[in-house]
């Protein structure tokens, strides 16, 4: 979590999903870098934080104790890429883990009521994040595309 | 023959191997490589040398800060295993290396990073195929199990990105892999590249199995 003017970032980031929660009244921000869709769905046991339904509960908690008001709160999201054709060609492209990630997310998202304002997800490259609480900016950097700002 | 249980307790990870263990895997790894460049240097008409191999076992997520860090360019090669013992296999080529490989094997200067032509991807498919076929032959014969792999996926990408696709792949975030670092030479040029093993748990305690010899 970070406040104006500090920044939230996250390098490299492939299939995995980064989710920013912003609220524009306090300056306030949170950025969870999730692995993996649900608990209930992979039977391993992890940190929280890499689930994206436990991550985006705790980072809704952080931030309304440190002040922001749940209605303003809007989101960004960015990553769920699938670096790598399946070398066995078995896989459909919908069903990439990337992609549920993204899937999950957003279902996440609007179960908590949360407007999902902007998001640069899929394709097949990796990325670069930063979260400015300044201005509720997410800056996107990747090899191919140079840097995009959503 | 007793289980892999009774010979080495509960091992599920190869973070569990010990020295001994270890070692009998960092010499099937050299032997490996040995066959690769034997390979190579056919293909290329000419001699490669190969500097010994390094093997060790790390955690996947450290693999991007011994390359250079999260945003280092890479291509990253990766096969899925199928067989007697099922996992995945990545090979990771920093980008200089890329511009060597090229360079060896096609004899051309290659241009920019984004603009890999086909053939040049081509190539990189066909090095990280030798390498892999060339381990998993020598593998195979020693522990006498079956391990094929797949046809290459390729992403040229940051380092960071490639690796956390294939955590996700795996559904595995803590999961400790083998890195065998690896150096091919000719006068002019060197390639340094990582082969990274992975294992599935379910085959591992039968890969582990014939790892060691009995102790009896």
């Amino acid at each position: 979590m970070a406040k104006s003017p500090d920044v939230l970032a996250s390098y490299g980031v492939g299939s995995c999903v980064v989710v920013a929660l912003f609220d524009p009244g306090t300056r306030l921000a949170a950025m969870a870098h999730v692995m993996l869709p649900g608990r209930d769905e992979e039977k391993r046991d992890l940190p929280p934080a890499m689930y994206s339904d436990q991550a985006i509960e705790a980072m809704l908690e952080d931030l309304i104790r440190c002040g922001s008001v749940r209605e303003r709160l809007v989101a960004k999201i960015a990553g769920g890429a699938q670096m790598f054709i399946s070398p066995f060609g078995s896989k459909d492209h919908s069903q990439s883990p990337g992609r549920r990630n993204v899937e999950t997310v957003i279902k996440k998202l609007s179960r908590e009521a949360i407007p999902l304002v902007a998001k640069d997800v899929g394709k097949n490259h990796g990325r670069s994040i930063e979260f400015y609480p300044e201005s509720g900016q997410m800056l996107i950097r990747t090899l191919s595309e140079g840097i995009k700002e959503i | 023959m007793g289980t892999s249980d009774q010979r080495f307790g509960k091992i599920k990870a190869l973070s569990d191997l010990n020295e001994a263990q270890l070692d009998a895997l960092r010499e099937m790894s050299h032997a490996g490589m040995v066959h690769a460049t034997a390979a190579l240097s056919q293909l290329l008409g000419h001699p490669l040398s190969l500097t010994v191999p390094r093997v060790s076992v790390v955690p996947l997520v450290e693999i991007p800060g011994q390359i250079g860090g999260d945003e280092e360019w890479v291509a990253g090669l990766y096969f899925k295993i199928r067989g007697d013992v099922k996992g995945d296999i990545l090979v990771l080529i920093p980008w200089n290396g890329v511009l060597s490989v090229i360079q060896i094997l096609t004899g051309k200067r290659t241009a920019q990073p984004m603009a890999l032509t086909e053939d040049e991807r081509s190539v990189l498919k066909e090095l990280a195929n030798i390498l892999t076929s060339a381990y998993l032959t020598v593998l195979s014969n020693l522990l006498g199990v079956l391990m094929i792999p797949s046809i290459p996926g390729l992403a040229f990408d940051m380092v960071g990105a490639v690796v956390d696709s294939l955590m996700i792949e795996r559904g595995q975030m803590g999961e400790v892999a083998m890195v065998i670092e690896t150096r091919f030479e000719n006068p002019a040029n060197g390639v340094a590249g990582r082969l990274i093993f992975l294992p599935d748990p379910e085959s591992l305690p039968g890969f582990l199995d014939r790892l060691s010899p009995n102790p009896q």
